[in-house]
């Protein structure tokens, strides 16, 4: 396999926080939460529900004349490959090079089943009507002649996208690829993750109910959106003088082995992936200049990263400006660490790190180098992206700005 | 039940030229198993070794996890090989529209029922993920864990994972284990569900090659036909997880060249065989 460098030159964001980069960077270094109580607006939901939603997703008549999603997620996931395209340069030459997809979305058919049931459809009693699944929509909308796979390792997927879509440029099988993560807050997924116990109880306070970190934390905030970048080699990119986003520098991943949904106490297989993912990147831990925590909000999760972190990075842990953006999105699933990678690229472009919101206590058990309240400009050259799931899901992925 | 398994592992050798990729199948398994059948596997999924699992552990499993689970147990078993061998291996999952019975059922449920109706192991257990993260956490498996595909062309997507992730070598090893029901089980508005096919699933213990190839081997060929028409109208993966079990089958160590093949859709082709040192 060749050591090809693989740049990002196009982003594609429908979120919480709005659904273009410029407004997406601008919101999340301002500190401003996207979470907020339901409405039906967003859809049928459930009472008391508080969640980061999407206002609107963008349609794009010139494509969905031809080919209409036929759910949420479908335009969600399109719109996310389309934007990307377009701010890549890539747009209207598509069709000229091969373009891979690989997008996490790990609940892709549940979400699918249950919005067909909600519109009076039948796909998940009628398996014939199942022909074709979001990224084949998306591949035969966009005319795209590439491997397409969608992945899924619960909430860290969007990363295992990004990695596999480096992989497929750095061999060779593809030109161009379409990487990120992409997912919606249904009523199923409330209910599911209410009844887990993961989820905040403080919905009287909507935005100030995701506090990563804090003593008070009590569980997540579901959020919905994606993002999907367009991945080139950085030769490629020069030659056609693309603007660089950012260098996908390094990624790793390890299993906890433990439990299908409680992370493991042991802090040991979690510091595997970032070490493996430094080492991927070829750097130290001091290199690191800023750590964009998987730190969903809940009691365990986030002192188990913490604990993850220090075993790692040793002192550089708690040398390293770290926060959580999930204080403002809340937690996209699988589009939770395509959002993340948006957050780092807008540490890189402002030079500044987004802050923890929320964050008024700091638990003693999380004694990190917290960036609280508001962003915080620095020198910002390399980041580090945790994300975990269920399943014992540690993936860690690291960029380092574009030379 | 029907059950597949051959005994000779082939040696870990290598061979891997012009972005062809070559890796041995060092494990084996096929299985095939109605909802009755599912329900003993539950129970009893396969050797275990001597590891302890809760005795609930693949209670609220979705089907093909449990087929799935219970085909790398008998691929390992069969081998002769320990489960402790495979403990820094990775899994890659590949099922065909997972979740469609007990998730639907969950949605069934909760269009009945509310709130109530959704258990909490609704979305871990009938997710894409769902299989790769059981069958890391049942065996101990600290590589990497990821499902892939999930729709018809599950098994394609799934073998392009495989292969991308052991050109990188991110583990010593990955497991790679598709399933799918021949007909899809049907989940009913009262939350219950008419399983009348059945579910196959197939397990292959896939790692990297340091010398030439020998025994069972699978190869990926990326750029077979980089010009042929992109088409999503290939094999349904339901259909190609019985065929890789077939083959499996007819699959006799003396035999030798390819014994199975997949063209995948966008010019790459993926075949099974076996090799033999000159």
């Amino acid at each position: 396999m060749s050591e090809r460098n693989v740049w990002i030159t196009g982003v594609g964001v429908v979120s919480p926080l709005g659904n273009s980069y410029p407004e997406f960077a601008r919101k999340i270094l301002e500190g401003a939460s996207g979470i907020r109580p339901m409405t039906e607006d967003d859809g049928p939901t459930l009472e008391g529900q508080i969640a980061a939603c999407v206002d609107v997703i963008p349609a794009h008549a010139e494509i969905e004349t031809t080919f209409p999603p036929r759910n949420r997620l479908e335009r969600l996931t399109l719109a996310c490959c389309i934007e990307a395209l377009r701010d890549s340069g890539w747009w209207d030459r598509r069709n000229d090079v091969r373009v891979g997809v690989s997008v996490g979305m790990g609940a892709e058919w549940l979400r699918t089943w249950e919005e067909s049931c909600l519109d009076g459809e039948q796909r998940l009693y009628k398996p014939e009507l199942d022909d074709q699944s979001i990224l084949d929509f998306v591949r035969t909308a966009l005319g795209l002649r590439g491997p397409v796979t969608a992945v899924a390792a619960a909430c860290a997927s969007a990363n295992y996208a990004i990695s596999q879509g480096k992989r497929w440029i750095e061999m060779g099988w593809a030109d161009v690829c379409l990487v990120g993560g992409c997912d919606l807050v249904t009523p199923m997924a409330a209910a599911g993750f209410g009844n887990l116990r993961a989820l905040s109880r403080r919905t009287s306070d909507p935005a100030s109910a995701s506090r990563p970190f804090d003593r008070e934390r009590d569980g997540f905030v579901l959020g919905e959106g994606g993002a999907v970048f367009v991945l080139e080699s950085a030769d490629h990119a020069r030659r056609r003088g693309a603007k660089p986003y950012a260098e996908v520098a390094g990624f790793g991943a390890s299993s906890d082995a433990s439990h299908m949904i409680i992370p493991s106490s042991d802090p040991e297989p979690a510091a595997r992936a970032i070490r493996a993912a430094l080492a991927d990147a070829k750097i130290n831990p001091g290199q690191v200049d800023y750590i964009n925590a998987h730190a969903t909000s809940t009691p365990v999760g986030d002192a188990a990263e913490t604990r993850s972190l220090k075993l790692a990075l040793g002192s550089s842990a708690t040398k390293t400006a770290i926060s959580s953006t999930k204080s403002m999105t809340g937690h996209l699933l699988s589009g939770a660490a395509a959002v993340e990678t948006v957050a780092c690229i807008a540490a890189f472009e402002r030079q500044a790190v987004p802050p923890t919101i929320n964050l008024h206590e700091v638990d003693p058990e999380c004694d990190l180098r917290h960036v609280p309240h508001t962003a915080r400009e620095q020198k910002v050259r390399v980041t580090l992206s945790n994300s975990f799931g269920f399943g014992g899901n540690n993936t860690c992925l690291i960029l380092r700005k574009a030379a | 039940m029907t059950t597949t398994a051959l005994h000779a592992p082939c040696s870990s050798v290598s061979a891997n030229s012009e972005g062809r990729l070559v890796v041995s199948v060092n494990a084996w398994a096929s299985l095939s198993a109605n909802q009755a059948m599912i329900d003993a596997l539950r129970r009893t999924p396969g050797e275990m070794q001597g590891r302890d699992l809760p005795a609930s552990f693949l209670k609220y499993a979705e089907e093909q996890s449990v087929c799935g689970f219970a085909a790398v147990l008998r691929a390992i078993h069969e081998a002769g090989q320990t489960i402790e061998t495979y403990r820094e291996w990775g899994v890659i999952g590949a099922p065909k529209f997972p979740g469609r019975s007990q998730g639907g059922a969950s949605i069934a449920r909760f269009f009945d029922q509310g709130v109530k109706g959704i258990s909490p192991h609704a979305i871990p257990q009938n997710s894409l993920h769902s299989l790769s993260g059981l069958v890391s956490v049942g065996l101990g498996m600290g590589g990497p864990n990821l499902g892939a595909g999930g729709g018809l062309q599950s098994v394609s997507e799934g073998l392009v994972t495989a292969f991308s992730l052991l050109a990188e070598r991110r583990a010593p090893g990955f497991w790679f284990v598709a399933t799918a029901w021949d007909r899809e089980p049907i989940p009913q508005r009262n939350g219950r569900v008419i399983a009348e096919g059945t579910c196959y699933a197939v397990a292959l213990a896939l790692a990297p090659l340091d010398g030439p190839a020998e025994g069972l081997c699978l190869s990926f060929n990326p750029a077979v036909d980089a010009a042929r028409e992109t088409s999503r109208s290939g094999a349904d993966s339901a259909g190609v997880v019985v065929e890789l079990s077939e083959a499996l089958g007819r699959n006799a160590p003396a035999s030798c060249g390819a014994i199975w093949k997949l063209e995948l859709d966008w010019g790459a082709e993926v075949a099974l065989s076996q090799q033999h040192s000159s």
